[in-house]
């Protein structure tokens, strides 16, 4: 089940398609926009995690692939980790590329690359703190 | 059964928005002078909401403080029972209210409720909309649940009427599919009006105050209560024998004397009129008052006058069938089931056979009740002249045997 929720982003207000689970149960107070904060930091969460994995195995490059749909949990948008790219709001692909030159003490970089599938829905991922100390990258399509 | 008429109940229900910044938070209802129900997640921890009446109750938005909430849960969450809030205007208003009832929903059939879904392009301000439900049965934490109807975020705090019932039983208070006619949940107002588990200590004081002050300012407007569950018909079951007198060619001077066309204006009885006014509106759920006095002496139009007073106050009033009029008593037998308040003329009370008059008036002892009293008035044709003074007994023994208390009695004299 899938229903259209407003979202406000600043001064922006736009419409995302939102995935239902909870079956439909929720209480039928107004509802006002909603804010992308909870997705955002869905895909902070899942960079930080795979970024711990590379820093330790220190690979030459890799990369992971994963979609989002957004989804509504106590009264929040938060990212629904899904398989297929046809099922996704939003697809993410993190890039580990290890700089040439550098030594393998050195700490590599992490791209991250977020698709919109929904047109309106465009998130802006911000880099971890620790992430920024490693120069971590973003490039937003 | 009752209809619902929307615009009457809408007069009942208010927009409830945040005081700072105005946001649309939900729907509430009057339900005692300068007190809206809603429920507790419509206004989360907000201590003053702004609270937005119809315009023709009231033209401008009002504040009110929440008073008494039930226990909080979390936000987007389903709130624990009974998610009820009170809360209290700060300026004094003049508003009708909604009748409050401790009691489920009879389940047979549909609940109505009204109040402010957002749909499309009325999401941050919604004008209002009603939906219809049919009752379930009662879930695991006692909340009302819903079928065949569709809650949409915005209704809730919606109040939930029972056409049979004639009031409000629930307050909507969740969906089980926003997209979908599953139905969903809404509070049980006896949680307010009787208290019981998961009903905060101060909730459940307040909600003993609100049943006394509900049930106060009910009686005092009851007329305006019925118009919210009108019967279609119901006025055309008693012979409402009143009308305009129409000068045709022909027409017989006689005709001006007749006491249906009142054509001469009705003079020198309006104590005797309020009094009756005040023995109907005031008088036990049913009570019985015979009018008697010489013939010519204009029993019949003062029953005339006092069923147009009563009608324009919403009262079924009229003349009841008399004993050779099949249909007509076959259409009066309705009245005696009527859930609305009743004034029903007697007219020649001793022609009726005593076991006739016992059982009509047996019935609407039986049907009669606080919002929908029976007043039944009986005028023997003369006193002077009485043809049948043993039928005349029989029927005042009639009366005697159907009411308890003392009964109303007055005497129409010629006006010297």
């Amino acid at each position: 089940m899938k229903h259209v929720e407003s979202v406000r982003v600043g001064d922006v207000e736009f419409l995302v398609e939102v995935a239902d689970t909870r079956g439909g149960v929720q209480p039928v107070g107004a509802q006002a926009a909603f804010s992308m904060e909870g997705v955002r930091d869905t895909i902070e969460a899942v960079a930080s995690q795979v970024a711990d994995v590379w820093k330790k195995v220190k690979p030459d490059e890799a990369s992971v692939e994963f979609g989002l749909k957004i989804a509504v949990k106590s009264g929040k948008l938060t990212g629904l980790l899904v398989e297929g790219a046809g099922e996704a709001s939003l697809n993410i692909t993190l890039t580990w590329r290890k700089p040439e030159g550098e030594s393998e003490e050195e700490p590599g970089k992490a791209l991250a690359t977020v698709t919109p599938i929904a047109p309106a829905a465009v998130a802006e991922v911000e880099p971890a703190e620790q992430e920024q100390e490693q120069g971590q990258e973003q490039e937003t399509a | 059964v009752a209809r619902v008429d929307d615009r009457e109940l809408r007069r009942r229900v208010v927009r409830i928005d945040r005081a700072d910044d105005g946001r649309f938070l939900g729907t509430g209802f009057f339900v005692a002078p300068g007190w809206v129900l809603t429920c507790a997640h419509v206004v989360g921890a907000e201590s003053l909401v702004t609270v937005v009446a119809d315009a023709s109750v009231h033209d401008a938005a009002l504040t009110a403080v929440i008073v008494a909430r039930s226990a909080e849960g979390v936000t987007g969450e389903l709130w624990p029972f009974p998610d009820l809030a009170l809360m209290q205007l700060t300026s004094e208003i003049e508003h009708p209210c909604v009748h409050l009832v401790d009691d489920d929903p009879d389940g047979v059939e549909d609940i109505h409720a009204w109040g402010f879904p957002q749909h499309g392009e009325s999401y941050s301000h919604p004008s209002g909309s009603p939906a219809s439900f049919q009752f379930e049965g009662v879930d695991g934490n006692g909340f009302l649940q819903l079928k065949a109807g569709q809650a949409v975020p915005g209704l809730s705090g919606a109040p939930l009427v029972c056409p049979r019932h004639r009031g409000v039983v629930g307050v909507i208070q969740a969906t089980r599919g926003r997209d979908t006619e599953l139905g969903g949940w809404a509070s049980p107002v006896s949680a307010l009006l009787s208290g019981g588990a998961g009903v905060p200590r101060g909730l459940a004081a307040l909600g003993r105050q609100i049943r006394v002050e509900n049930r106060a300012a009910i009686l005092a407007d009851r007329a305006g209560w019925h118009k919210v569950l009108p019967i279609n018909g119901a006025h055309a079951l008693l012979e409402r024998r009143w009308d305009t007198f129409v000068k045709q060619p022909g027409s017989s001077p006689a005709n001006m004397l007749r006491a249906d066309f009142g054509v001469v204006p009705y003079l020198f009885r309006g104590n005797d009129l309020a009094d009756m006014e005040e023995w109907c509106e005031t008088g036990p759920v049913m009570s019985v008052a015979q009018v008697t006095g010489d013939g010519g002496a204009g029993k019949t139009r003062f029953a005339i006058e006092l069923c147009q007073r009563m009608a324009a106050r919403g009262w079924i009033a009229g003349l009841g069938p008399d004993e050779t009029d099949d249909w007509g008593r076959r259409q009066a037998a309705s009245v005696t089931d009527l859930p609305l308040p009743r004034l029903i003329v007697i007219d020649y009370a001793e022609v009726f056979a005593a076991d006739t008059l016992r059982t009509t008036l047996t019935r609407l002892r039986d049907g009669a009740a606080v919002l929908a009293p029976a007043s039944p008035a009986s005028g023997p044709h003369s006193e002077l002249d009485d043809p049948q003074p043993s039928r005349r007994a029989a029927a005042t023994s009639a009366v005697a045997f159907t009411v308890d208390g003392p009964q109303c009695r007055r005497r129409i004299s010629r006006p010297d």
